[in-house]
């Protein structure tokens, strides 16, 4: 066996404990009446039951549609929000643009149980501070959140910056010559985006696109917050409402689960389909220049553009939570009493810092966010190298294992670790590493794909170069292929970074007191109706993580030998 | 080490000493809760970990007394929802690697499917007697906890003249569309709700409350807060969630006391079986059901206790004068039967 085929296989054995045996634990499951706890399969009780209990549930098909048609709008808003802040960011002389880079993703470090909540406060129709606001100049309803267009839109914003990350890394990588020639032959700007940047950048697209479609059918808080208060029902609620129920429905959880993945591997191979038949390499052994597209006349008015979106994306949520850190309560009926500054006191801060299973929780949620970045872009790269860049057999294996687990909901998945990995003999359950793995494999996809994305775009030129100079595979892969790759490798850290900063779905099934991460501790105090030291640790949340981030970039850029301004 | 220290170190550990014996006395208050062995037994175990449907942070502070007369077992809290712990529960039994040695839940039905499965143990409590009849399934579990549902109203869009006074009041047309509860489904403390609306109208009163068209949000936190912000006028709540926004919060909301009664929810309290420290826990539960363990319990949450001799919280009328109604044993069957029959009433999925 070569050095290569010993590799996919090693990759393809962790992979398999990490993401199938947790995934085929629940598939199994949906087909048995009793859930297969510590893997012992009652297979006397084997059925179509929860399948049929599921499909035949009456409004399901309502349910199914309604989940498709916020998705649908959602991922649509992230999409053009996510691409044009990312190319006026990084391709163009647009003013403000360093500004527009570091805070377009910043949605993405509140939780987005407490992102929309600061939506509700904002937006809900009778109490929204925007609607007190309105009523004060005689508007009776300006807004209203808990509606199809209000979640569609909070869904766009609270995902654009996945777009961001994607696209923006590559646009980093994009080689500027194949723009500059299409201007030289007389394109004009327009022509040149539409011919050139938008086609070259379209794995990244319809990765981040893909990506946020299913992440959307997923996400359970933001709908539970403001899609049922209007009526609006949703698949993720009823998956949490099945395993909510006395005694929990988890076969039957399983089974919708079972059902979100077969779309998207439906939805995965398409896509692979489609981009299959095309080349997206654009970073080459040829040097580089990178000018700026020059907006000319336009500069101004993209940029207005640009900063509105922060406003109001960005700003407005933002400066809502810290209304409710900061207030006594939350409750006020008119604009007088909105402001009234009896109300306002620095009380939750103190108490958010004060208390000790707060920052045991903080500590937790470092450990945890490090080990999964570590462990998580360690296995990523390997599997997103193995799969975009050899032809080694079992690679395909790996690409459709490695997006298993987008579809299914978080919960779910800390309930197959919790089934298979307790049985395991190496004594992971109730340590912090069960909710690490967990992370990994629930990360995976996005992971991998944000790597891959950049991957695709380097020319195997530049590696057969190092090969035949003498360089070994490691050396090739550590001067050449990763250096080159590292804007999507610092892609998938934040967006790593972020994800399990704040995930708390997939530890419930898995966390310890001992091992209780941040998120959770958040999401307790909100059980309790505490939201404004909930505001107040989302805050502190938003802040480190922007700091990690910040820091993080301005390393990456002394630090590497990264193409481009990044 | 120098002389000095020895001698401070020495006279410190005699204080210390001293103290944990004066500290982990068997009797709490005069009420006896264990023997000097169980005591002792639980002192060498050194640890309990409590599996808690009620808030972490709630359930820190309430064992906290319990942490100070007994410093040598330290109590770790673990909070999930019922169905949550449920689940974890018979997965660690069945793993053989139990890791909770007590609980709490939150429905009755449940404990009873696993005192049939083996997953708890028998339990005399030395102050079972404290409890009544309808609070305890003798031998097995108490109601260490409890949760009573109530009407609750937004007193800045709802005058006290106008607020209803009564459960039929809620079917006053004025207040269609104004409305919020959770559905049947979110656990042992809804379906007792609905149980009870069924049983004392009947089934035409879940027809005319569905026609008054609720919204039905997933926690009772949210149905609270949307009251407390005036985003809907009327909820009906377990009083867990009402009175901290009222009390702590000064939230703009006031509850309803409905002279035909309210539904009243058990949270029994078990010992797991084949758990790490099950002595400790056994000391830990007959604490918790001390009046010590009851009165933290009641001023930390604002829960009811059902012993006579623990005084309701600051703001909350006595429990009898709520005329608390409970469903009573109630079969696997006839549960999932009117789980089936209130969601088509209320057309909730």
């Amino acid at each position: 066996m070569t050095r290569g085929r010993v590799f996919v296989t090693l990759l393809l054995v962790v992979t398999s404990l990490l993401i199938v045996l947790p995934v085929a634990v629940l598939a199994i499951g949906s087909f048995l009446s009793e859930p297969p706890r510590a893997l012992h399969f009652a297979f006397s009780g084997l059925t179509f039951g929860n399948y049929i209990a599921v499909l035949g549930s009456p409004g399901f098909w309502r349910l199914l549609a309604t989940t498709i048609t916020l998705a649908v709008f959602g991922t649509a808003g992230a999409v053009v929000f996510g691409v044009v802040l990312a190319w006026l960011a990084v391709r163009t002389d647009v003013p403000g643009r360093r500004i527009l880079e570091a805070v377009a993703i910043t949605p993405m470090f509140i939780p987005p149980l407490v992102g929309a909540f600061a939506w509700d406060i904002l937006a809900s129709p009778k109490s929204g501070i925007i609607n007190i606001l309105a009523r004060s100049i005689g508007i009776p309803q300006a807004v209203n959140v808990y509606s199809l267009t209000g979640i569609g839109f909070v869904f766009a914003i609270y995902y654009c910056p996945y777009v961001f990350l994607f696209v923006a890394a590559a646009l980093r990588n994009m080689d500027a010559v194949l723009e500059e020639a299409a201007r030289m032959v007389g394109a004009g700007r327009l022509r040149t985006i539409v011919d050139i940047t938008i086609p070259l950048i379209l794995p990244a697209f319809w990765s981040a696109g893909l990506l946020v479609f299913v992440l959307l059918i997923e996400i359970f808080a933001i709908p539970a917050v403001l899609a049922e208060p209007g009526g609006i029902h949703v698949l993720s609620v009823r998956i949490w409402e099945l395993v909510g129920f006395t005694p929990p429905k988890v076969n039957e959880a399983s089974a919708l689960g079972v059902l979100l993945l077969l779309i998207t591997v439906t939805l995965v191979l398409l896509q692979n389909r489609v981009l299959a038949q095309r080349s997206f390499i654009t970073v080459s052994g040829k040097g580089q220049r990178r000018e700026p597209t020059r907006l000319g006349a336009w500069r101004w008015p993209l940029c207005a553009l640009g900063f509105t979106y922060l406003v109001i994306a960005v700003l407005l949520p933002f400066l809502a939570l810290l209304l409710i850190a900061l207030r006594r309560n939350l409750f006020f009926a008119n604009a007088k009493a909105l402001f009234n500054p009896a109300q306002f006191s620095f009380a939750q801060f103190g108490v958010a810092f004060g208390d000790p299973v707060v920052r045991l929780s903080l500590a937790n949620s470092l450990l945890v966010s490090c080990g999964t970045i570590m462990l998580g872009c360690t296995l990523y790269f390997a599997v997103a190298y193995t799969v975009h860049r050899t032809r080694l057999p079992g690679r395909r294996a790996l690409d459709i294992i490695s997006i298993m687990p987008v579809a299914i909901p978080g919960l779910i998945i800390g309930l197959g670790y919790l089934w298979s990995w307790i049985t395991l003999p190496i004594g992971l359950y109730g340590t912090v590493w069960i909710i690490i793995l967990a992370y990994i494999s629930q990360f995976s996809p996005q992971g991998v794909r944000a790597i891959a994305a950049s991957l695709v775009q380097i020319h195997p030129e530049l590696e057969e170069c190092s090969r035949l100079c003498g360089a070994g595979m490691l050396r090739t892969l550590r001067h050449v292929v990763i250096p080159l790759a590292w804007p999507g490798v610092l892609a998938a850290m934040i967006l790593l970074l972020v994800l399990s900063f704040r995930e708390f779905a997939t530890a419930l099934f898995l966390y310890t007191s001992a091992t209780q991460v941040f998120s959770l501790t958040m999401f307790d105090v909100w059980e309790r109706g505490s939201t404004n030291l909930v505001a107040a640790m989302a805050l502190i949340q938003a802040g480190m993580l922007l700091s990690i981030v910040l820091v993080g970039q301005r390393f990456s850029r002394g630090a590497t030998v990264a193409p481009g301004p990044s | 080490m120098s002389p000095r220290s020895l001698i401070l170190s020495v006279s410190l550990s005699c204080l210390l000493g001293t103290a944990t014996v004066q500290a982990q006395q068997p009797a709490v208050d005069g009420e006896t809760i264990a023997t000097p062995d169980l005591v002792k037994a639980a002192c060498d175990e050194g640890a309990v970990t409590y599996y808690t449907a009620q808030s972490d942070d709630d359930e820190r502070a309430i064992a906290r007394p319990f942490q100070q007369r007994f410093p040598c077992v330290s109590v770790s809290v673990i909070s999930a929802v019922t169905g949550r712990l449920y689940e974890r529960i018979e997965t660690e039994f069945q793993a053989g690697k139990v890791v909770g040695d007590v609980a709490i839940l939150t429905d009755e039905a449940l404990v009873q499917k696993l005192i049939d499965a083996k997953r708890i143990r028998p339990w005399n409590s030395p102050v079972a007697a404290q409890y009544p009849a309808s609070a305890k399934l003798e031998g097995w579990w108490y109601a260490a906890s409890g949760s009573i549902m109530i009407p609750v109203y937004n007193t800045d869009s709802v005058g006290k003249q106008d607020a209803p006074k009564s459960w039929q009041d809620l079917l006053d047309p004025k207040w269609q569309g104004k409305l919020a509860t959770s559905p049947i489904t979110i656990g042992g403390t809804a379906w007792a709700a609905f149980d009870f609306l069924k049983e004392k109208f009947g089934r035409d009163y879940l027809v005319r409350f569905a026609a008054q068209q609720p919204k039905l949000l997933p926690a009772y936190n949210q149905v609270v807060l949307s009251i407390a912000r005036g985003e809907q006028s009327i909820g009906v709540v377990s009083a867990l969630n009402e009175y901290p926004l009222r009390v702590a919060q000064g939230a703009p909301i006031a509850p309803v006391y409905p002279p035909e009664g309210s539904p009243y929810t058990n949270y029994p309290m078990v010992l797991l079986a084949n758990s790490p420290h099950p002595h400790a826990a056994e000391l830990f539960a007959n604490w918790y059901l001390s009046k010590e363990g009851q009165t933290t319990l009641v001023k930390q949450r604002g829960a009811y206790s059902v012993r006579a001799d623990v005084t309701p919280a600051a703001g909350n009328p006595p429990l009898a004068q709520l005329h608390p109604w409970s469903p009573g044993h109630v079969t696997a069957q006839a549960h999932d039967a009117l789980v089936a029959e209130v969601s088509q009433i209320l057309g909730s999925r």
